[in-house]
């Protein structure tokens, strides 16, 4: 909207509700990250800073073992998700993006439909299922339910990339001699990897952040992703505050590292989800 | 049985192979998604808890307790604010920064990375650090207050059942806004210059500009954001665990963590399926009406 001559006001109007809004936005993050860094007494004067660079309330974090292992936890649950989910999603959507038949058709729906049921809503029967085929508490069973969750989005994703590329490629990809699973991985994949990519970093980030599956499903200390600890060492830690905000900080750590450098697929992936969605 | 597995063999290596790849997808899918669904439907006819080996076929009963059951009135009542708060002020809230980050404005990327920023962080990691402003005892809030009037009364602003849900629907909008936002502003940007040109020679300004011809433009990305906003809020779940629990009671609770409540402690897993299904109707029925009525919208223009 090309609008001039407007005054003044309006224009001061308008910075001034951006940035407030903005700031209010981020400033319990950053209230929180100055607060890891205060001893405890300072931390109960809320407007004071930090005087030095306290690190008494990280060192209990690093000390405290669960805390550590659920990095290690959540970073096999992410990529065992992730390499999962691009392996057989590119794969489904294929077809979906290439072929007319009608079964392609009712199956990309399919899975989309399932884009509605929330899993929260099946917990009683999820956790029943997990039980007995003796996934409970492995982080394998972990996998598995994030690959399944992750499968619309990433059907939705492929398919409406792989429409945009040229059918030539795939032609030229059959003249060459190898067998049709390494001609789509050595040919197909490698052009689908800005998707792949986008898809990847989105799904890392729900993966890494789901709290509910690992609630209902994980109680053994070891096994336990970074939501889950984060819970646990909230509520053994009650009064401890500095190590709690210690903890919450290191746990915020990697997702946001990752969203700063590749800003851009996330937004694409928002955007490009949510337009054909 | 030879020739079966010969059959295999030569379709994986024909070029049809590529079409029935869908297959590995597929199993995972029906196993981990439509099974429990499915599963879910009979449980919610058994008085079960959970665990044992032996159930009980009570019919329609677990539904009829829905319906009588003031504490999961409460909690419906919950989810609706959750849903309908949350989708009204991230869309309203989501547009005026998109329409604002749209123009030149300097600080435009840090700003629009700040308001993204928060979407990046767990929501359970989220729902803990507002837990520690409005908390009652050392909470910021209530500190910040009592430093700027000195005849403050600290309030335990999560003490009330009321005002934690409205509390919990700030959480959720200021947390999720970026989404919002990031929509908006593809959906700004794919709206040609020349109708606003059109615009400006005809003498069209300010509101009247907005409400012809960017509202209009900018509602398949409305539909969108409504749509994925208001399935967002009524499943909300972690940031009641971190900021309530949907205590006290259930006052604070929505269908999700009433249903584990239910589930992990009063060990009731047909009336916790009976929620679940419950919910599932309630979200499939609000976005299908909403869907058709926003597409209807669209197709007006």
């Amino acid at each position: 909207m090309a609008r001039k001559g407007e005054g003044r006001i309006f224009t001061i109007f308008k910075y001034a509700f951006v940035y407030i809004s903005a700031i209010i936005t981020i400033i319990p993050v950053i209230y929180i990250i100055l607060c890891g860094f205060k001893t405890t007494y300072q931390i109960n004067k809320v407007l004071t800073l930090p005087t030095g660079l306290y690190l008494d309330n990280f060192r209990k974090v690093l000390e405290n073992s669960t805390a550590m292992f659920s990095f290690i936890n959540s970073i096999i649950i992410t990529a065992g998700t992730l390499a999962i989910c691009i392996a057989f999603c590119s794969i489904a959507a294929y077809p979906m993006g290439r072929r007319n038949d009608k079964i392609f058709k009712y199956l990309y729906i399919f899975f989309l439909s399932a884009m509605m049921i929330p899993a929260v809503a099946n917990l009683a029967a999820l956790y029943t299922l997990m039980k007995n085929i003796g996934l409970k508490n492995t982080r394998l069973g972990l996998i598995l339910i994030y690959t399944a969750l992750q499968t619309p989005m990433g059907i939705l994703l492929y398919t409406s990339f792989i429409k945009t590329i040229p059918k030539g490629l795939d032609e030229a990809a059959v003249v060459d001699g190898c067998g049709y699973f390494k001609r789509f991985y050595l040919i197909i994949f490698p052009l689908l990897k800005p998707v792949t990519f986008t898809y990847a970093v989105i799904s890392s980030i729900f993966v890494w952040n789901d709290f509910l599956m690992p609630l209902l499903l994980i109680t053994a200390p070891d096994k336990k992703p970074v939501t889950l600890a984060v819970y646990g060492f909230v509520n053994e830690h009650q009064s401890d505050f500095g190590a709690i905000y210690a903890m919450l900080i290191i746990a915020m750590i990697p997702p946001v590292l990752l969203f700063l450098f590749n800003q851009k697929y996330f937004y694409k992936g928002i955007t490009m989800g949510a337009i054909k969605g | 049985m030879k020739k079966k597995v010969n059959y295999f063999a030569k379709k994986l290596r024909s070029p049809s192979a590529l079409n029935i790849m869908y297959i590995p997808a597929l199993i995972f899918f029906i196993v981990f998604i439509f099974y429990p669904f499915v599963k879910g439907i009979r449980i919610s006819f058994l008085e079960w808890n959970g665990y044992s080996q032996n159930s009980q076929w009570v019919g329609l009963e677990k539904y009829k307790n829905l319906f009588t059951d003031p504490d999961f009135y409460t909690t419906v009542k919950n989810t609706f604010i959750y849903g309908v708060g949350s989708t009204l002020l991230q869309n309203v809230i989501g547009l005026v920064f998109a329409l604002l980050l749209d123009q030149k404005l300097k600080g435009n990327v840090v700003v629009r990375t700040v308001v993204y920023l928060p979407v990046m962080i767990s929501s359970i990691i989220m729902g803990y650090i507002w837990y520690f402003f409005f908390k009652y005892d050392g909470g910021a809030v209530n500190d910040l207050i009592s430093f700027i009037s000195a005849d403050y009364e600290p309030i335990d602003w999560l003490a009330s059942g009321d005002r934690s849900v409205w509390i919990i629907t700030f959480v959720n909008t200021l947390q999720y806004l970026g989404i919002a936002m990031m929509i908006y502003i593809a959906g700004l940007q794919g709206i040609s210059k020349e109708y606003y040109e059109a615009a400006s020679i005809d003498g069209a300004k300010g509101f009247s500009v907005f409400k012809n011809i960017t509202l209009p433009l900018l509602m398949p990305s409305i539909t969108v954001n409504i749509i994925v906003n208001i399935i967002g809020g009524l499943k909300l779940f972690d940031v009641i665990m971190a900021m309530t629990s949907g205590g006290p009671g259930y006052a604070s609770s929505s269908i999700s963590t009433m249903m584990y409540q239910v589930y992990f402690v009063r060990m009731d897993a047909g009336y916790a399926a009976a929620m679940g299904n419950f919910m599932f109707m309630m979200i499939t029925v609000i976005s299908m009406i909403l869907l058709l009525y926003l597409r209807k919208k669209e197709v007006e223009l």
